[in-house]
């Protein structure tokens, strides 16, 4: 076998944050080889950025100095404990990484050919070759423009562009296509792979999204709260999960061809209150087979049974789990599909412009066009999913919707004075000081004004979106991000309102969460009769959620269909494309 | 050590960690703070000298009856620092306490409110703030008439809008965040809104831009009391002190050295308490 | 950049014999300087001179140049309140006190070269009369002024005035100023522009360089008409700051601290310097407010014994004051029967412990350190014996607004000194109902009265004691409470001598051309 480029024993990692000292990596060990692609996957908190900031040395400083033990060395070099002039040079010839906020990267007050021309050594044919093969087609438009002229895309494969010029031994790439839609993925997902392949780059992929690791990696990692659960080939990880947290990860996965008439196969977030320790087991709390001794003694990675990777867990052997996936639950959803109920939001020759940043102080702003004419109408009962690449004006349609802001033309007509929103990120959307209880019970503030009826609904509320109701006196940062989100839809539920509007609520969650939300999503609609209109990039997470799914580009509506019907062969050009872009493990797999 | 979801490490931990963001000079700082503040509390019960009253002979250099020596008219210099300490550290927090009550609802109401309230309110501070403050409250005092109490007041009219500026940035970036917009989606009226959704938010970096700013306000209470516009005599201001006795600086060093090196203290240990609350506040 | 190592061993080492070569030259100019040495005064001014025209500013520290550059007809002698000729080598007053006739000295010349004549004497002061300038009052009792002959001038009163002289004498008396340079430079604004930074006048000293906030030079004029003066320039820095001056005169860069050196540290001089103190007209007072707690006699007399000046003179000034003994200077009268206040203590607390609350306001005219000590100790004294004090700094022109003014202090500490040497300046600058600084406007018609009778006699025993009389009756009935009058006191470095420090001047004003090094 070949040396490997990347070779991390016995990381650990402590951090502060806020005056606290986590232990953010717990005794990680793996290895890459030159030309492959690891992803490392695991909810958000798991430590995954962590990993990628630790092996190119660039710990947060936050107030006090990070701990690390353990090796890591690359190409030969021990990054731990290296001096920053040492570290300062690796970074420059042998890691190079592409974050996913690509705008911080880039220096705004510099043109793109500026910036790559330190890395290009002044070689003009080299920036544009780079940026050609970073699959910018009009290199010369890119090279001439600031960061701030160029969309998300593109600079996402400048970054790249700049990266591979530098001809890294290895290349970390922390989330590069979350902000991005999926057409776009996919074309950066080839040309990462092809990036591999060519220049036999060593690639660490940090994602949440199975389907886009399943995509571009060869070999997978699983982390959960800082430890490694399991590293194998993402065939045989993906087949036989020998850990149950990634056995819930990938059971949890859905694609265009999932079943979308029962819930979504997830475990119920079977989170337990109590401490963990670090003698047991991290996961032992979410855990459905574990045992006393798996609080009392950390289990250490060894052998997978069924396949050839590494697994740290004392039961894995009763891998696969009869049990798992929930099964039991997996009732088909009942009710009759509403579809001539009364109106519950109509938008008519809906306008909207916004103005763009001017070139100069005289001038006046010039208007861009974010909705061109939007019809949209959605009944009691119903569900609607609005789906379109970044900037197809899905998020202004959503706002007018809610009423955060007004459209410049167009009728927009609303059923309930103030439809509930659910926004992309929970833990921003709840306010930190007030406990979860006083943040749902405000909706009732000025009918209910009893406060004990007021906590008993919020208790009510709590247990419909599936958390304990001793819940309601914590705070925000007291609970988990799935907690969080579950918490925001109890707020918007909490007095059933006519209309509820999602924002990208899943886009950031790892697959168990993203699965259980579009469950809750749909259990409430239906339950409670509303209408919904969710707004997202995921057409698998809109084939699910969503009654009809409304394709939306450029500011119009290009297309509007049965759910059912999406994978339709008269589908129109727009939505074929979105349809080819989706990343699904189950189609690698079935390769 | 992980933390679990629901876990609290405990408080005698946190304290630790506390002390430990603050820093040595931060610690030093509230120590010392502390320290000032009881000192201004009790003031003339630290000695047995009667701060007014003539009780030696004028120009006796610091001894062990006297550890200030006494000034020029026979009083216990260490009893006047004592009550000049005092009115000082409570003027300066007083002013700074009301500016920060007053400027924060102004910032509160302006930037929760937006448009052309906002608007108009930014631009009133803005007049104030281009203007020199110490200055004009020089001159306001100088109308007014000098005393404890006008001074105050005309601190107080020009020190507010600062803080109006601080709360009102604050409270225009939160309320763009998901969680404020979150709660205008849930109906939540205007003041409660404001008080319960915005205002804590602002309050952190308002307590920062206050500590840090008690040393600004020594000192503007200080040029005013050394340029006679203080209280009258016979009350012990450390500017007043130091200015009345300058030119003896080269003989009877102990009356204008002593009561600037409290008054460098009250403002060396404001900045490093202001300083470490900071580092708490906003982790840097 | 890195320095080659025997790159900067060669630095070094030329820097060091550039050292060397330069104070071997300065140490060589020093050897040679006292050959070419001229004698130099310096001498610092607190507050800048505002205007050189003698007509036109009520300086207070630039009126000391003013009087070496000009001259006017008299003046008081050098350390004294007697008058003597100046231009005027004699005079004759008429019996009905009404006309003054004065007869110049010869072969006086001014500064460019013109020779005075009674003409000039005569344009100069019709200047001074008739320019509606700062200083012009002080001839406004002049009717007439004529020159019979070149030598000769004379000057009708509407009505007698026996400190005409006085007047003539004062520091800001009326000077004679070349009339060549009067009328080439008057711009039809009599000339005050060009007089405000230039001057021709037949003093002994010509003014050299005028660069305001900075610094003024006086040069010995060599064809000056009197005795030649013993210093060839006087440079004047404008030092605002006493600490500063003090520091300087300390470092040997002045020569004199003419005022406001603090009385405290006189006697802690270092030894090089020394002090030359006479008595002057600076007498320190506080003016009462009408209707303040000081209206009630047992209250005054409490107070009285308090603040009883007997008490702390030599605490606060050490041997460089005395008693105020009337309402007047102690040089500008000798009272047959001096004032003297209570002094038992004991007696006042017990009227106050009866009285209640007694609290006193005092505003303190100036920022000066002396009004502070003064009043810091008058504090300490009230206090003794129950009565609460405070005092604070006026703001500048607040002291010429208290009359009326309901929240005006109760005293006001202030230095009582008129702009001439007579009591009649004094009653009626102070004192009487129109007084123009009759700070509470206070009235008493019949001490006025007595003013009045005063003013008409010209036998100095049976004026005097008028004067004396009314101004124990302003005292009595509380208007003021005279409390010391301060020396004359001029910090300068050993052997400066003949400073002809003259009482009725401003604090500290060296005659220029008296002052010379006892050597």
């Amino acid at each position: 076998m070949v040396d490997p480029v990347l070779t991390v024993a016995r990381l650990g990692v402590v951090l502060a944050r806020n005056g606290e000292r986590h232990r953010v990596l717990d005794e990680i060990s793996f290895a890459v080889a030159p030309g492959e692609i690891l992803a490392v996957v695991g909810e958000s908190g798991a430590g995954k950025s962590t990993l990628g900031a630790a092996i190119q040395g660039l710990l947060p400083n936050d107030g006090s100095a990070p701990e690390v033990s353990g090796s890591i060395r690359l190409a030969g070099l021990e990054i731990v404990g290296s001096p920053p002039q040492l570290l300062r040079s690796a970074r420059r010839s042998l890691v190079r990484a592409v974050p996913q906020d690509p705008m911080g990267a880039l220096n705004p007050t510099m043109t793109i050919r500026r910036q790559l021309h330190e890395s290009a050594d002044g070689d003009e044919a080299l920036i544009l070759d780079s940026l050609r093969r970073a699959g910018l087609s009009d290199e010369r438009r890119i090279a001439r423009a600031h960061p701030h002229r160029l969309s998300g895309g593109e600079r996402q494969r400048v970054l790249i562009a700049m990266a591979m010029m530098a001809r890294p031994k290895l290349l970390i790439a922390d989330e590069p296509t979350t902000a991005l839609d999926v057409t776009t993925q996919a074309q950066l997902l080839q040309i990462v792979r092809d990036l591999a392949r060519e220049e036999q780059t060593a690639i660490i992929y940090i994602t949440h999204d199975l389907n886009v690791a399943a995509a571009v990696a060869d070999r997978v990692m699983v982390l959960f709260g800082g430890r490694m659960a399991e590293i194998g080939t993402l065939r045989q990880v993906a087949r036989s999960p020998q850990h149950p947290y990634s056995a819930s990860l990938f059971a949890a996965r859905y694609d265009l061809n999932t079943d979308r008439s029962r819930p979504l196969p997830t475990q119920r977030a079977a989170f337990r209150h109590g401490e963990t320790s670090d003698r047991g087991c991290g996961y032992v709390l979410h855990c459905q087979i574990a045992r006393t001794d798996c609080s009392s003694i950390r289990p250490r990675e060894r052998r997978a049974r069924a396949h050839s990777g590494l697994v740290a867990c004392h039961r894995s052997d009763e891998m696969p789990l009869p049990t798992l996936p929930v099964a039991a639950s997996r009732e088909a959803w009942t009710g009759e599909e509403v579809t001539d109920g009364p109106v519950a939001l109509q938008l008519m020759d809906v306008h909207k412009h916004f103005p763009a940043n001017r070139q100069r102080v005289w001038e006046s702003p010039r208007l861009i066009p974010a909705l061109r004419g939007v019809n949209l109408s959605i009944s009691l009962g119903q569900s609607v999913a609005v789906v379109g690449e970044s900037g197809s004006g899905k998020s202004t349609l959503l706002k007018i919707a809610a009423g955060l802001i007004a459209a410049d033309s167009g009728r927009v007509s609303c059923l309930d004075p103030r439809p509930q929103v659910i926004f992309q990120d929970p833990v921003s959307a709840l306010t930190p000081w007030l406990s979860i209880g006083d943040q749902i019970g405000e909706r009732m503030r000025p009918r209910v004004t009893s406060a004990a009826e007021r906590r008993r609904r919020v208790g009510e509320a709590l247990q419909h979106a599936g958390l304990d109701p001793s819940l309601m006196h914590a705070l925000p940062s007291e609970l988990s991000v799935g907690q969080c989100q579950r918490a925001i839809v109890a707020r918007a539920v909490v007095v059933p309102p006519k209309l509820l509007l999602c924002d990208e609520p899943i886009s950031a969650m790892d697959v168990p969460l993203a699965a259980a939300t579009l469950n809750l999503l749909n259990d409430l609609r239906r339950r409670l009769g509303l209408a919904m209109l969710f707004v997202t990039h995921d057409l698998a997470a809109a084939r699910i959620v969503a009654d009809r799914i409304v394709v939306l580009n450029k500011g119009a509506v290009v297309e509007e269909f049965e759910a059912d019907m999406l994978q339709s062969p008269f589908r129109g050009a727009v939505t074929r494309a979105l349809i080819e872009a989706c990343p699904s493990l189950d189609a690698m797999l079935a390769r | 050590m992980i933390r679990g979801m629901n876990g609290q490490t405990n408080s005698p931990a946190r304290l630790y960690e506390g002390l430990r963001l603050i820093g040595w000079s931060g610690s030093v700082g509230i120590v010392g703070v502390l320290l000032i503040t009881i000192v201004a509390m009790l003031a003339t019960r630290l000695t047995p000298h009667d701060p007014y009253a003539r009780i030696a002979e004028a120009y006796l250099p610091p001894s062990e009856t006297h550890w200030f020596g006494t000034d020029e008219v026979g009083r216990d210099l260490f009893a006047r620092v004592l009550v000049g300490v005092q009115s000082t550290w409570l003027a300066s927090l007083s002013v700074i306490i009301f500016s920060l009550v007053l400027g924060s609802l102004i910032g509160l109401i302006s930037g929760a409110t937006g448009g052309k309230v906002d608007f108009l309110v930014q631009r009133i501070v803005d007049l104030f703030l281009v203007l020199p403050s110490t200055m004009i409250a020089l001159a306001a005092v100088a109308v007014l008439g000098p005393g404890l109490l006008n001074s105050i007041i005309a601190l107080a009219i020009f020190w507010w809008p600062w803080y109006a500026r601080v709360s009102r940035d604050e409270i225009r970036r939160l309320y763009a965040r998901p969680h404020v917009e979150a709660a205008r989606a849930a109906g939540v009226p205007g003041p409660r809104l404001m008080l319960r959704y915005l205002l804590p938010g602002a309050v952190p970096s308002l307590i920062i831009a206050a500590t840090l700013d008690v040393s600004n306000m020594i000192m503007a209470l200080s040029v005013m009391s050394f340029l006679g516009l203080g209280q009258p005599a016979p009350s012990a201001e450390l500017g007043a002190m130091t200015a009345r006795s300058l030119d003896s600086l080269t003989v009877f060093w102990w009356i204008p050295m002593l009561p600037a090196v409290a008054l460098f203290f009250l403002c060396f240990f404001s900045n490093l308490a202001g300083d470490g609350l900071r580092s708490v506040l906003k982790g840097t | 950049m890195q320095a080659n190592p025997s790159d900067v061993v060669g630095r070094a080492a030329r820097f060091r014999l550039g050292v060397f070569l330069v104070g071997l030259l300065m140490a060589l100019l020093a050897l040679a300087m006292p050959a070419y040495a001229e004698e130099i005064l310096r001498i610092p001014y607190a507050i800048d001179i505002g205007t050189f025209d003698p007509d036109n500013g009520f300086e207070v520290d630039g009126i000391g140049a003013v009087n070496n550059v000009y001259e006017g007809l008299v003046e008081y002698a050098p350390g004294s309140t007697q008058i003597v000729g100046l231009l005027a080598k004699r005079w004759e007053i008429s019996n009905d006190g009404l006309s003054y006739t004065f007869h110049l000295e010869d072969g006086v010349k001014f500064h460019d070269g013109t020779a005075l004549t009674a003409q000039a004497v005569v344009g100069s002061f019709k200047r001074r009369r008739d320019g509606g300038l700062v200083l012009s009052y002080m001839l406004g009792n002049a009717a007439d002024i004529s020159a019979p002959d070149d030598a000769t001038v004379v000057i009708r009163l509407k009505q007698p005035q026996p400190s005409f002289l006085d007047a003539l004498a004062s520091a800001w008396g009326p000077k004679v100023i070349s009339p060549v340079a009067l009328t080439e430079h008057d711009k039809s604004d009599k000339a005050t522009n060009w007089l405000g930074e230039h001057a021709v006048g037949t003093g002994p000293f010509k003014l050299a360089e005028f660069k305001r906030g900075e610094r003024y030079v006086l040069e010995r004029n060599a064809d000056y008409w009197g005795e030649r003066p013993y210093f060839d320039k006087i440079e004047i820095p404008v030092v605002p700051d006493i600490g500063q001056q003090i520091l300087k005169l300390k470092a040997g860069e002045l020569d004199v601290v003419p005022t406001n050196f603090s009385f405290a540290q006189l006697s802690h001089l270092p030894a090089e310097l020394e002090v030359t103190a006479v008595p002057s007209m600076t007498q320190y007072a506080l003016f009462i407010k009408p209707r303040s707690p000081l209206d009630n006699p047992e209250i005054r007399r409490a107070i009285l014994s308090a603040i009883n000046p007997s008490l702390w003179v030599k605490d606060v000034f050490g041997p460089y004051a005395e008693l105020s003994k009337s309402a007047y200077q102690n040089l500008m009268l000798d009272p047959a029967d001096p004032i003297e206040y209570p002094s038992d203590i004991d007696a006042a607390k017990a009227a106050i412990a009866k009285l209640g609350d007694v609290n006193v306001v005092m505003g303190l005219h100036s920022t000066k350190a002396t009004y502070a000590r003064i009043s810091d100790r008058l504090i300490v004294q009230l206090a003794q014996i129950g009565v609460k004090a405070t005092a604070h700094v006026l703001p500048p022109g607040a002291a010429f607004a208290l009359k009326g003014d309901p929240n005006a202090p109760d005293a006001l500490l202030t230095i009582a000194s008129p702009d001439a040497a007579h009591p009649e300046n004094q009653a009626r600058a102070f004192f009487t109902k129109d007084a123009p600084l009759n700070f509470y406007g206070s009235s008493l018609p019949g001490a006025d009265a007595i003013v009045d009778v005063a003013g008409t006699k010209t036998d100095v025993a049976e004026r005097n004691a008028l004067y004396e009389k009314a101004g124990r009756l302003y005292v009595d009935a509380g208007h003021v409470i005279p409390l010391v009058d301060v020396k004359d006191v001029v910090v300068h470095a050993k052997g400066l001598t003949d400073l002809g420090l003259r009482p009725a001047f401003p604090l500290g004003n060296i005659d220029f051309a008296t002052v010379r090094w006892a050597r």
